[in-house]
């Protein structure tokens, strides 16, 4: 019986803790040149990984255009505010609803440009309306 | 207008979403600019019918209908009375 709850707790730590994605990188130059690393940082011209438990800090330029784009993705995450939903834009995104607010434009001058929401409220108002 | 730079605008938990009923983008280009709207607004080519319409209506939404939902799209109440009342309870916590 203790054994198993230690087992629980220890599941539930790593739960918590949340285990960083090891995820495949693969060479700018050679797409057959791949290797297995966890993301740790990067200042958008360098990245920092985690492999075999050494760290290894390289340029961005030397991994493939999709692994510059996640890590771009990744950074712009750690950007983002969290609103008082609880959600970032991000994690809104995903959801129905969220995408189908992803289209959300302001008028800016003669022209409707795009607009994300940069924090996701609690709550919104949807006013269905129109010019007649 | 009034009501949204008083209450929404500076509302934390609070967004304010047009759903444009317009389907000609010019109509609604135009009105934007003639009642200087701020907020974010969806094009009536832009609208996800099954998320923002069908769950909320039966057939086409009136103009002008108002919903406070949260942020799954969940609907909280319905039109605009209660919503801005629902926003000064709000206000007031």
């Amino acid at each position: 019986m203790a054994m198993k709850r230690i087992i629980i707790t220890a599941s539930c730590l790593l739960a918590t803790l949340g285990l960083a994605e090891v995820r495949t990188w693969t060479s700018a130059t050679d797409p057959s040149k791949t290797f297995e690393a966890e993301f740790k940082k990067s200042d958008g011209k360098t990245v920092t990984v985690l492999r075999n438990r050494h760290t290894q800090k390289f340029k961005l330029s030397l991994l493939s255009k999709e692994d510059q784009e996640w890590v771009k993705a990744e950074m712009a995450k750690g950007d983002e505010k969290v609103g008082t939903s609880g959600l970032s834009p991000s994690e809104f995104a995903e959801t129905d609803f969220g995408k189908a607010l992803k289209k959300v434009q302001k008028i800016d001058g003669k022209k409707y440009k795009k607009a994300g929401l940069e924090e996701v409220p609690k709550f919104f108002i949807l006013y269905y309306s129109a010019s007649w | 207008m009034e009501s949204y730079n008083e209450k929404i605008a500076p509302h934390p938990e609070v967004e304010f979403v047009h759903i444009s009923l317009d389907l000609e983008k010019s109509a609604a280009v135009g009105w934007a600019k003639k009642a200087k709207m701020t907020w974010p607004t969806i094009l009536f080519s832009d609208h996800d019918q099954e998320v923002l319409t069908t769950p909320y209506f039966d057939g086409d939404p009136e103009a002008p209908s108002y919903l406070l939902v949260d942020a799954t799209g969940k609907i909280i109440v319905r039109d605009k009375t209660h919503a801005f009342a629902k926003i000064n309870i709000l206000e007031e916590k």
